[in-house]
């Protein structure tokens, strides 16, 4: 991995023209269209500037890259991998959003998830996703699960990293949004879910002129259980939060660890009526200067939640009701300018990072400053619900001039601060040690988060970062009214960084994603033993591993058939049943080569399935109209693919 | 494609690998006759390949891709064999293991069988295209099999 290099770009040019030359005069068959680097340049138009980047980014086939990002799909409910430097695609994940190829939302196992994180009777096909969170170990990603949200309707998605599948979709039912998740504790003993739009917390309805008192918003804190590889909401706690709407989460490590942070906006409890004379909540949410930083001791909330009688249930969520939180120093607010976004913790724990969209500055916040207030119980009043608010100036280190709309920050282990300007459309590079604006770098354009290797743990990688654009513009072939988004990959190993790469991302509009060293990635190859079922990683009682036990069992109505798949067919070819039978399919791959994998569909029944080598799963449909619906394999796996296909006879009744 | 097309085709191809093993860069280690590869005296260091690490890639191989059809023992009864029709090979068969060449077992297995005239159900493994010691440990592994 290279460092902070002195080496100039006109040198390495130059000594890659050297070695251009070299190819040309060994090969002794170079023209000026093949290996004539100094012509291809002119022809493509292409600087120095443009071939650095090329050499750094441009990756042959068969070399793999050494980070991967997991961003959030935005629109798409999905969560996008991505390699780097090379931006190439390797896997959409489906994660709230039914996923054909992957089977996702269409073989019993998933669509139950997705059905039962909706609300009862009324399937959601989509989410928003935000913000992926990978699982951490001691502050930095292991590289085992990772978390995202979906914004739009406040759930949470954990994906196994074992083979990239999503196994399981939370829903408190306390939110309405959840815009501050998901972020983890240092050893993910929690993940952490921030409300946004308050609303009444039991579901219920209230008229908007009772917002002060009937809407709430809150932060869920879902309990991590590893070894089982699920969230526990038996174990899982809330706390009821004032009516404001919360925003961001990090959470504290080393100095700051056992505590998390919330941002908010919209303390003024403006909530539009804009065709009442109200003001648009754009403008009633930004009368005042400051907001409030939530400061919440999450370990000893977690303790406090433990003891019955300090909690209410709603919902079925063991919620901490405000008075208790007072009660026991589980809430504080510091002031922070203006109209907040995000807060990032720096590596150390030390200090709080805090962008204001209406601030031209960056305020950083001491954690051990804010510690002290805290203990020695220096306030500066109370917000109307009895919430101790510190005092701003005695709870921040400084403040860093950045420019127009700062959002968000992540850190290079190298001592600089990097934080998005989305009104400039630039990211600034600023020192920690003396809080100095040190670079800015143009982005493409309107930046939202930006990601660094690493950036918001305890040992950030640096190297790489990915400014995550909200509108391209004049960056690529237009495509229509409806443009892509744009991933510029940024070299930030150098004294001044370096614009990389553009990736257009025509799939949801992205927020957030992490960018983890690809060595921790340990995904498997295939599943092994040939039966198991990829939600729990067992073995599934009813996977048929010969295919001379494939089978048709008929009991009454309900027709079980177990098939087996391999290159290329499909065991049994032919199944007859009667109109008005439930049909349960049990289907195993038998392969174990790698990436043979087999899909499933039936004709007009809406059933796709993917089977990956060693796979077992089941899909269960009542056979309504009668004819003849052929199936077959949905992936390319052989010569013979075509072939691989058999009849669903469905006899009238 | 049309059905009767299909063979040629894939013998041609068959006879671009053969060419590619004759000529291949370097030397003459990895061909596909049965004086042993893993000699690599002739083998310039920038070619020489590892046999031992290519014989444990080739075990790994035939558990995860061949044992399917062919069994782990090579009995030709594995899960999924069951329905084959012809049958998967027993590489237990000492008359077929007479009767065919080293090349015709390794196009076999980088091609597939239609490759060699058999059942276009033995599936192309193109990823071993580029690893002809693997190749030749698989062959060898085949070949155990009738020892």
């Amino acid at each position: 991995m290279s460092t902070r290099s002195g080496i100039g770009t006109g040198i390495r040019v130059a000594a890659l023209l050297v070695l251009a030359g070299l190819l040309v005069s060994c090969s002794g068959a170079g023209n000026k269209s093949g290996t004539d680097i100094a012509a291809l340049m002119k022809e493509r138009k292409l600087t120095d500037q443009d071939v650095v980047a090329a050499l750094k980014t441009y990756t042959p086939t068969g070399r793999t890259d050494p980070y991967v990002m997991f961003s959030s799909g935005g629109h798409s409910g999905q969560v996008i991998v991505i390699g780097v430097p090379s931006m190439r695609i390797l896997k959409y994940i489906g994660v709230f959003t039914p996923e054909p190829w992957q089977g996702y939302g269409f073989d019993n196992g998933t669509k139950a998830m997705l059905a039962n994180s909706s609300p009862k009777g009324h399937e959601l096909t989509w989410g928003d996703t935000h913000h992926p969170a990978l699982s951490e170990t001691e502050g930095d990603y292991d590289g085992q699960y990772l978390f995202v949200n979906d914004k739009a309707n406040a759930r949470i998605a954990v994906v196994n990293l074992q083979d990239l599948v999503t196994t399981q979709i939370v829903h408190s039912g306390i939110l309405k949004s959840d815009h501050g998740g998901a972020f983890v504790t240092p050893n993910t003993d929690y993940v952490i879910e921030g409300g946004q739009y308050p609303a009444p917390l039991d579901g219920s309805y209230a008229p908007l002129d009772q917002y002060d008192e009937k809407y709430r918003s809150a932060v869920v804190f879902w309990k991590f259980d590893r070894a089982a590889g699920r969230l526990d909401p038996s174990r899982s706690f809330a706390m009821e939060l004032p009516p404001y709407m919360q925003d961001l989460t990090d959470v504290g490590k080393l100095a700051s660890d056992g505590w998390c942070f919330i941002n908010s906006f919209d303390t003024e409890r403006s909530h539009g009526g804009i065709q009442q004379g109200q003001p648009p909540l754009e403008s009633g949410a930004s009368q005042n200067d400051m907001d409030y930083l939530h400061i919440i001791p999450w370990k000893k909330a977690a303790e406090v939640a433990a003891v019955s009688g300090n909690t209410r249930t709603i919902q079925g969520m063991r919620v901490i009701p405000l008075e208790v939180s007072l009660r026991e120093g589980l809430l504080y607010f510091v002031p922070e300018p203006k109209s907040p976004h995000g807060v990032d913790v720096t590596p150390d724990g030390a200090r709080l990072c805090i962008s204001g969209k209406l601030d031209t500055h960056e305020t950083v916040y001491s954690w051990a400053k804010i510690k002290s207030l805290i203990d020695a119980g220096k306030f500066d009043g109370k917000d109307p619900y009895g919430i101790p608010i510190l005092p701003f100036q005695d709870a921040i280190d400084g403040q860093v001039e950045l420019g127009l709309g700062p959002l968000h920050t992540q850190f290079d282990g190298h001592g600089y601060g990097y934080t998005s300007l989305f009104i400039e459309s630039k990211i600034a590079r600023w020192s920690l040690g003396d809080l100095k604006l040190v670079d800015k770098i143009p982005v493409h354009y309107n930046i939202g988060h930006l990601s660094i290797a690493g950036g918001d743990t305890e040992h950030p990688d640096g190297h790489y970062m990915v400014a995550m654009n909200k509108w391209s513009i004049d960056r690529f072939k237009n495509v229509g009214p409806l443009l892509p988004q744009n991933f510029q990959l940024i070299d930030i190993s150098g004294p001044t960084m370096q614009l990389l790469y553009d990736m257009p991302i025509g799939l949801g509009e992205p927020h957030y994603a992490q960018i983890i060293k690809a060595d921790k990635v340990k995904a498997i190859e295939m599943y092994t033993p040939v039966g198991t079922d990829p939600l729990t990683h067992q073995e599934d009682p009813s996977a048929t591993t010969d295919e001379k036990d494939a089978r048709i069992v008929r009991n009454g109505r309900i027709v079980d058939v177990y098939v087996t798949l391999v290159r290329s067919h499909l065991v049994p070819d032919n199944v007859t049943v009667r109109k008005g039978d439930t049909v349960r399919m049990h289907l195993t791959n038998l392969e174990q080569a790698q990436d043979a994998t087999h899909g499933f569909c039936i004709n007009d029944y809406d059933i796709n399935l993917s089977m990956e080598p060693g796979k077992s799963t089941d899909v269960t449909f009542v056979a309504d109209r009668a004819g003849v619906f052929p199936y077959y394999c949905t992936e390319f796996c052989s010569a013979l693919h075509l072939e691989m296909a058999g009849y669903l006879l469905v006899r009238p009744s | 494609m049309n059905r009767h097309s299909f063979i040629p085709v894939l013998v041609l191809a068959a006879g671009t690998f053969l060419f590619a093993y004759g000529c291949g860069s370097g030397g003459s280690s990895t061909e596909s006759g049965s004086a042993g590869s893993a000699t690599g005296e002739a083998a310039s260091p920038a070619t020489a390949t590892d046999p031992a690490a290519d014989r444990a890639t080739a075990e790994k191989i035939f558990e995860t891709r061949c044992a399917t059809c062919h069994g782990k023992e090579g009995l030709g009864n594995g899960p999924g064999a069951a329905v084959l029709n012809p049958k998967p090979r027993n590489f237990h068969d000492l008359e077929w293991q007479k009767a065919t060449s080293d090349s015709t077992i390794e196009i076999a297995i980088v091609y597939g069988g239609a490759a060699v005239g058999k059942s276009p159900a033995m599936a192309a493994n193109p990823d071993l295209q580029a690893k002809p010691g693997v190749v030749t440990a698989l062959r060898e592994k085949v070949r155990s099999f009738g020892k």
